[in-house]
């Protein structure tokens, strides 16, 4: 575990800290603290909502969501990997499948709301006992009795003829209730694979591996990652993880079974050799939990699923449903999206705090190689004249720095006027990519989309991509949907109070001739809204991580990304309504062309084809001049 | 009555005149005369309800008007074509011969008979030739009954000599000839009940008039005979109806027109028509009062309406008549007479009235 007091102050993991990341840490920090008297399951059982699981629902999610952005994250190395290598690219693809495990009756003893085992039908009038999926042997059948043996207590099962046996724990009568919903999610990326060795560590650790130590783009912001997942699935089902991973040079697959200790130690239950994998390499993950699964809607798998699918465009996704239902996303992009780069801080966006754990972390002898080396965009003039006025010693060691010193220097850096911190940090999905995957996506008649520079707030660099799509497919009832991402991750809660939706609120649709506009400011028909924003650091409003703090640079960026793209939307939809208009109008007038010339010569006598021409060119007067008529008919 | 050929020269001069129009690179437009309330009004001194001179165009370019003007054309050269083989066709017939689907689309050029229907009389209103005149028909009903023998299509027809059916009123009656006209004066009624009890009692041969009767408002047909035997052969028309605010506003129709059919007022329309129906006064003459139907609501609406209408409002023996049924709050049918005896309405009351000269005119 990776806590200050474990790994002592000299394992620069501080560096490139901010403030949520640092939540994150301090969790951590409390989990080291308090591990002698605290396990973790009791840490993390008191602080699920923390971490997303707060109803069954968005538990479902969460637990898909840290599996995918694991798989992503693994998968996209890969392909980066052989791009570098000039190798062929294998891109992402991530297999969701979830089905429903079987949910039949639990046993609740007298006096306590904890099932302690499950009751299964097994024939006409026979029933059984079972125990985390796995049948118990009754220890002894008497007539119409049978009893088992439970971790030191007695079960007995007396079938009276009615439906269901009656049971007793220790001889008193025990409730029997329909147990709460179990779905098996497994997910699977022809990723690298994890060496045999990791994969204890990976799955069984909260909060091992490094992204949260680092200052870049990244997904795994979102949550604690993949262990939280399976410790959700320990303390709800019981029932451990299953992990089989197959590396390119290995030839079989390894298959482990494990759980986390309270310790915050992995637990190994098995360890198995396969030869059955999907893919050549790569990683799969299967876990049992309580959660409940929703086939559509806003939050459900299959939206969570699309939406990452259209941000996403060089991955494919099969998503199998409990129903069977299969769906696929297919891949829409050849190309990667750039890696991420990891940068320093820079001093604009610094907090107190920040710099005075980094000056306690530093590696840098003297307080101006830290701010050179340590800090972004600082050089060595402007360092040397920063220190001479705050009179510092540029040679004084930087954990000697006092209270005051430290809050001067904050002060100065936050004035000094810098280069703003490199953008290349950022991923962003791209125009064409997104256009792609858009279309094919909604298969709307008309896409816009931009992708706007990188810009800073608070030394922070990020940037906003947006899109509209309108008519095709696309639903025409309602209000337009609104596809909201930090992080190419799909966000789907709390859209009330998220800054992408405060952009679409504050535009003027009607100026860009959208023709209806429901109360709250989403435009009404069949237009599909998508914000993205990339940033090393998203502000979200809560802990949920599920909508982005309305900075007012941030809402300003996703107005003028909008603003954009409904230009782009105004023009093509004016000269499309005046298209359709008048195509509507000539392509009527054509139709009854036929009809009016024959009546006519059935009553003059002259023929047809004449009277067709004729009317043909008073056609082309007409719709090359609008007529008096024309025009009252337009309204 | 126009000949065949005037018709068809008119309807040749309605499309020489549009395709002239498109010829010359203008948007085609018919001239139709409104046919709303706001452009009917009753004449005093013609006592007819007449058409106003308002008229709009419909083009064919243009959106809300192709419809209609497409489907007037349609009815035009389809009765073209029947003046040109001398054949007729029903209004219901019209609607299915126009029921086509414009080729390429979802469009039909009718879909409804009632579009038929419109499209019929605005062309009576453009060319000023009546249904009947462009070789359309509505459907037969009526029967009559009386010493009169007509030619009809070649054959002789003696009114007097049809059993107990009568003969059957075509619908159209423009072609009739009246070749022996013996009766005084004719008897309308607006059920065919009625008039077969008149029939039974062979009223036409006791009182020397014709029977007719339809059943409720009277048919374009059955007007015109009407008021061709008017006309022609200057028989008074009288009108036997209920103590009703309908059968009044049969009785109105016929002696005034109406307002959907304004425009041939002039020669449906019979202003010397007189009312035989139930009066007040014979409810009480005849202690019908106990056979009172009850008002409903839409009855005591009815009447309040043709209480206002132009034509009844200066009228004081109809006032009145409206004022007594109103505290009435009533109304007696023709029928009731039968309390008196089968043939009571035959032997009492129609000679009595005619002899009294006691109908309103």
């Amino acid at each position: 575990m990776k806590t200050k007091e474990k790994s002592g102050k000299n394992k620069n993991f501080w560096v490139g800290e901010n403030l949520v990341i640092k939540k994150y840490v301090d969790i951590a920090e409390e989990l080291g603290s308090q591990m002698k008297a605290v396990s973790v399951a009791e840490f993390f059982k008191k602080n699920k909502h923390l971490l997303g699981f707060d109803n069954p629902l968005k538990s479902m999610l969460m637990v898909v969501k840290e599996a995918v952005d694991n798989s992503l994250d693994a998968t996209e190395e890969y392909a980066h990997e052989c791009e570098k290598k000039k190798r062929e690219i294998e891109f992402p693809e991530i297999k969701i499948q979830i089905s429903k495990e079987e949910h039949g009756l639990v046993i609740i003893p007298p006096g306590s709301d904890v099932p302690i085992a499950d009751l299964i039908k097994t024939g006409k009038r026979n029933w059984d006992v079972m125990l985390l999926g796995k049948k118990l042997r009754a220890s002894k059948v008497e007539g119409n009795t049978k009893l088992y043996n439970v971790e030191g207590r007695q079960i007995k099962l007396i079938f009276t003829g009615a439906k269901k046996p009656q049971v007793y724990v220790d001889n008193e009568r025990a409730k029997v209730a329909e147990r709460t919903l179990k779905y098996k999610v497994s997910i699977t990326d022809n990723g690298p694979g994890i060496v045999e060795e990791n994969i204890p560590k990976v799955f069984g650790k909260l909060l091992y591996g490094s992204k949260f130590h680092r200052l870049r783009q990244s997904r795994g912001q979102q949550g604690i990652g993949i262990s939280s997942a399976v410790l959700y699935a320990q303390q709800t089902t019981g029932i451990p993880a299953k992990i089989t991973s197959k590396i390119r040079s290995k030839k079989k697959a390894v298959t482990i079974t494990l759980s986390i200790a309270d310790n915050n130690e992995p637990i190994v239950h098995s360890k198995e050799y396969t030869d059955e994998f999907d893919y050549e390499h790569g990683t799969k993950i299967e876990l049992v939990i309580e959660a409940d699964y929703r086939e559509s809607g806003e939050k459900s798998v299959f939206e969570f699923i699309r939406r990452t699918s259209i941000v996403n465009p060089h991955a494919s996704f099969i998503l199998i449903e409990p129903n069977k239902k299969k769906h696929v996303f297919k891949r829409t992009s050849n190309k990667l999206p750039r890696e991420p780069t990891e940068i320093k801080p820079h001093p604009h966006g610094l907090e107190f705090g920040q710099l005075k754990d980094l000056l306690l972390a530093t590696k840098a002898k003297t307080i101006k190689s830290f701010l050179v080396h340590d800090l972004s965009r600082v050089s060595s003039n402007m360092a040397e004249s920063i220190l001479k006025k705050l009179d510092i010693d540029s040679n004084k060691k930087p954990n000697d720095l006092t209270r005051q010193e430290i809050e001067k220097l904050l002060r100065a850096l936050h004035k000094a006027p810098l280069q703003r911190p490199p953008t290349d940090c950022l991923s962003p999905i791209g125009k064409d990519a997104l256009r792609k995957s858009i279309l094919a996506d909604t298969k709307a008649e008309f896409v816009a989309v931009i992708s706007r520079k990188p810009t800073v707030y608070k030394g922070i660099p990020f940037l906003v991509e947006a899109a509209i799509a309108y008519g095709g497919e696309i639903k025409s009832e309602g209000m337009a949907q609104r596809l909201r991402y930090a992080n190419k991750i799909p966000l789907l809660y709390d859209a009330s109070g998220c800054a992408t939706t405060k952009a679409i609120q504050e535009m003027n649709w009607k100026q860009y001739k959208v023709q209806s506009v429901a109360q709250n400011g989403v435009p009404m028909g069949p237009y599909v809204i998508l914000i993205h924003l990339a940033s090393v650091w998203v502000p979200y409003t809560s802990e949920g991580k599920s909508a982005i703090a309305s900075y007012p640079d941030i809402i300003k960026e996703m107005k003028l990304a909008l603003q954009d793209c409904a230009r782009k939307l105004k023009s093509y939809l004016s000269a499309n309504i005046r298209e359709r208009i008048k195509a509507q109008r000539v392509g009527l007038f054509e139709a009854y062309m036929p009809e009016l010339a024959t009546a006519l010569s059935k009553l003059t006598n002259v023929k047809e084809e004449e009277i067709k021409k004729s009317l043909l060119n008073v056609l082309d007067k007409i719709s090359s001049v609008k007529s008096k008529e024309g025009e009252k008919n337009e309204k | 009555m126009k000949s065949r050929k005037d018709i068809d020269k008119k309807l040749e001069e309605l499309g020489k005149l549009l395709y002239k129009e498109i010829k010359e690179g203008k948007n085609p437009y018919l001239d139709v005369p409104i046919r709303s309330l706001s452009n009917v009004h009753f004449n005093p001194k013609t006592k007819l309800i007449e058409l106003g001179d308002a008229t709009s165009k419909r083009y064919f370019f243009n959106v809300a008007h192709i419809r209609k003007f497409v489907q007037t054309l349609e009815v035009a050269a389809l009765a073209k074509e029947l003046l040109n083989v001398d054949k007729h066709l029903s209004l219901r017939q019209v609607f299915y011969a126009m029921r086509k689907t414009l080729p390429g689309t979802k469009i039909d050029i009718v879909d409804e008979q009632t579009e038929s229907n419109q499209a019929v009389e605005d062309l009576e209103l453009i060319t000023g030739a009546s249904r009947e005149e462009l070789h359309i028909n509505a459907n037969k009903n009526g029967a009559a009954a009386g010493k009169i023998i007509i030619k009809d299509k070649g054959d002789i027809i003696d009114w007097s000599k049809l059993g107990s059916g009568g003969w059957a009123i075509p619908s159209n009656t423009e072609g009739i000839e009246f070749q022996k006209v013996d009766a005084k004066f004719v008897i309308y009624m607006e059920k065919a009940a009625m008039w077969e009890r008149l029939h039974e009692d062979r009223v036409w041969e006791k009182l020397k008039c014709v029977i007719i009767a339809s059943q409720g408002q009277a048919t374009r047909g059955i007007r015109r005979l009407l008021r061709r035997l008017n006309d022609e052969h200057g028989l008074p028309v009288y009108v036997l109806t209920d103590f009703d605010p309908y059968g009044w506003y049969i009785y109105s129709v016929l002696k005034f027109g109406s307002i959907a059919l304004a425009h041939i007022s002039r020669k449906l329309a019979i202003p010397e028509a007189k009312f035989l129906g139930l009066t007040a006064e014979d409810i009480k003459k005849y202690k019908l009062e106990k056979q009172k139907i009850k008002f409903k609501e839409v009855d005591l609406k009815r009447l309040s309406q043709i209480k206002e209408y132009d034509w009844f409002k200066e009228d004081k023996r109809w006032q009145r008549q409206f004022k007594l049924m109103k505290e009435m709050k009533g109304k007696v049918e023709l029928d009731a007479l039968i309390t008196r005896g089968i043939s009571f309405v035959s032997e009492k009351y129609l000679p009595e009235k005619i002899k009294n000269k006691d109908w309103i005119d």
